[in-house]
């Protein structure tokens, strides 16, 4: 299950540009770990796909993701500290 | 208009332009619900508010930043945002009256309750300052647009109205820090002030999001996901439902809201520690360990209460009530779910006086007097009994937080933590005699005061049914005053008045 999540991470990381100051906000918000810049840029997309489409597997499935990788993330930052 | 005063409308103006910006922001929600009626209101709001700001910068004089400065700034500034904050209640409500049917009428008595100006500044102080009284007897069936407009309120506040300006508005150099400790707030995460208040808020984004998207994942609609998240997390505790969170009865709602709540209850730059990996530092910070010691205790005697008073049928609903109850009160959030003033005894409810009045860590979101003055006083007052056992002779370190502090530094703390202790229990005092000429006692008793004036003044928002659109005006005016006081720490507010007394000289 966590390589499965690594690897959607991974990927996901792949998909954003690797300098993510480009981005206004986060250019504004200064420099900061690009994992959490991509949960601030794809959480307001996953809540409004949710509002949109409601409650169904896709977005629950997105929305436990989205957590799983926020929870990941600050674990693996805890433990390679 | 004095030079002193001229002098603080330049920030005055830049705090009253953002507060326009988030009106503006505002629009994309009656856009979004097809409340059309709301538009003109958020409209006009946010031209008012514009405008104020516009003159003040024009005809304000800047001078260099010092605290008097900045305590003023503070103090005037949240006290004007409250009140330009509370437009939008207050035209919304005109303009669902008024509204052509094809606008999309709205209009309620619980929306009408805001046509009276006093509870739109209620309502927005409440807001602002992260409190959640209120003045909605059914919020459920306010519009979307005003629900949106409380929350972000909330949301807001909770960081911080300065917090906010700095962020958007300020240029390194420009006296930003001595603003940002006036606003109750000290600790830094980068050298910038700046750069440490848009971290702030990145931080709080990403609380926010997954706040919501875990709410939603327990059970609720979306959209109240999305405002509990923003009152949750700011530890406001406005809610968009009839009963705040009792409605829902759902337990799993409960719980996943604790630890939003507690989130809400750490400091700032904890939060960054935590984010960056570096959870030894986290471990090591003395507020942060106290509050898990505080909100361990406090619950654990809670529901021992409940349990030894017999107010719930099993062992699970108490730990229930009592656990969310705590932390939603000790935290100063004010979510309610269980029913304080008709059905837990005395004891009880002076339990959760005692944890509104104290807070929970210095530079977060919470209110209260906070638990690192607590703890400084309770060091002193040790200290100051042991050193009776020493010979004059010894030399004795004194450390909190990692800090060793020499003597000055320590009469320092300890007067300052006196202070606010003092001045916290004095406003409290007033207020409570204030509200008892006010209310009559055939309906509410001592304790029910007691709590419902702490509760503003701690910035908590739970009641005992005092606080609605049918109390006097005085004691709204009063609750507004303990609410203004309690969210800066009392001495700006002070400071302000004493100026708007005597004048700036010394």
């Amino acid at each position: 299950m966590s390589s499965v999540i690594a690897t959607i991470v991974s990927l996901l990381t792949q998909l954003v540009p690797t300098d993510l100051s480009s981005v206004s906000f986060l250019s504004w918000a200064g420099d900061r770990d690009p994992i959490y810049d991509l949960l601030i840029l794809t959480g307001p997309l996953v809540i409004v796909l949710i509002s949109v489409v409601g409650r169904m597997w896709l977005t629950t499935g997105l929305a436990i993701g989205y957590l799983l990788v926020f929870v990941g993330h600050l674990l693996h930052s805890i433990v390679t500290s | 208009m004095s030079s002193s005063l001229r002098s603080l409308l330049p920030d005055i103006g830049r705090i009253l332009q953002a507060l326009a910006g988030m009106m503006l922001l505002s629009i994309v929600m009656p856009l979004l619900w097809g409340e059309l009626f709301a538009i003109p209101g958020l409209l006009i709001s946010a031209a008012i508010t514009y405008a104020l700001g516009f003159l003040s910068l024009r005809y304000g004089t800047r001078r260099s930043v010092d605290k008097l400065h900045g305590m003023m700034v503070a103090a005037l500034g949240w006290l004007l945002v409250a009140v330009l904050g509370s437009l939008p209640f207050l035209t919304i409500a005109w303009t669902a009256a008024l509204a052509p049917a094809w606008a999309g009428t709205f209009d309620t008595p619980t929306l009408a309750a805001f046509r009276h100006p006093l509870n739109g500044v209620f309502e927005s102080m409440s807001g602002f300052t992260g409190t959640g009284l209120t003045m909605s007897v059914h919020e459920n069936v306010l519009p979307r647009t005003i629900q949106w407009w409380r929350s972000f309120t909330e949301w807001v506040g909770g960081v911080g109205v300065i917090v906010l300006t700095t962020a958007i508005l300020a240029r390194p150099g420009s006296g930003s820090l001595t603003l940002y400790e006036s606003e109750a707030r000290s600790d830094k995460i980068h050298p910038s002030i700046v750069s440490t208040v848009r971290t702030i808020w990145w931080i709080f984004l990403v609380f926010t999001l997954v706040a919501t998207l875990l709410l939603w994942l327990v059970g609720m609609p979306i959209w109240d996901a999305i405002n509990h998240a923003m009152t949750g997390l700011s530890t406001g505790g406005f809610s968009i439902t009839d009963n705040s969170l009792a409605s829902y009865q759902e337990p799993l709602i409960e719980f996943a809201m604790i630890p939003i709540m507690i989130a809400g209850s750490i400091a700032f730059p904890i939060h960054y520690l935590l984010l960056s990996g570096d959870f030894r530092s986290v471990a090591r910070d003395l507020q942060t360990r106290w509050v898990a010691i505080y909100f361990s205790a406090g619950s654990i005697a809670l529901i021992g209460l409940l349990l030894h008073f017999n107010t719930y049928g099993t062992s699970f609903q108490s730990l229930r009530y009592g656990l969310f109850q705590f932390i939603s009160a000790a935290s100063c959030t004010g979510f309610q779910t269980a029913d304080i003033g008709g059905q837990w005894s005395v004891l009880s409810q002076l339990t959760l006086s005692a944890g509104m009045f104290v807070g929970a860590a210095a530079g977060s979101t919470v209110g209260g007097i906070k638990l690192i003055r607590l703890l400084t006083l309770a060091k002193g007052m040790i200290r100051r009994i042991s050193d009776v056992f020493y010979p004059e002779s010894a030399i004795r370190r004194f450390e909190i937080d990692g800090r060793t502090l020499t003597d000055t530094e320590v009469s320092k703390e300890l007067e300052e933590a006196s202070i606010i202790a003092l001045l916290g229990i004095v406003l409290l005092s007033v207020g409570i005699t204030g509200l008892l000429l006010l209310v009559s006692l055939d309906v509410y008793t001592l304790e029910n005061v007691v709590f419902e004036v702490a509760s503003a003044q701690g910035n908590v928002g739970l009641s005992t049914g005092i606080t609605g659109p049918e109390m006097p005006s005085t004691a709204k005016l009063l609750l507004m005053f303990n609410m203004w006081v309690g969210r800066l720490e009392f001495i700006p507010v002070l400071v302000l008045l004493r100026a708007l007394i005597y004048g700036g000289s010394p």
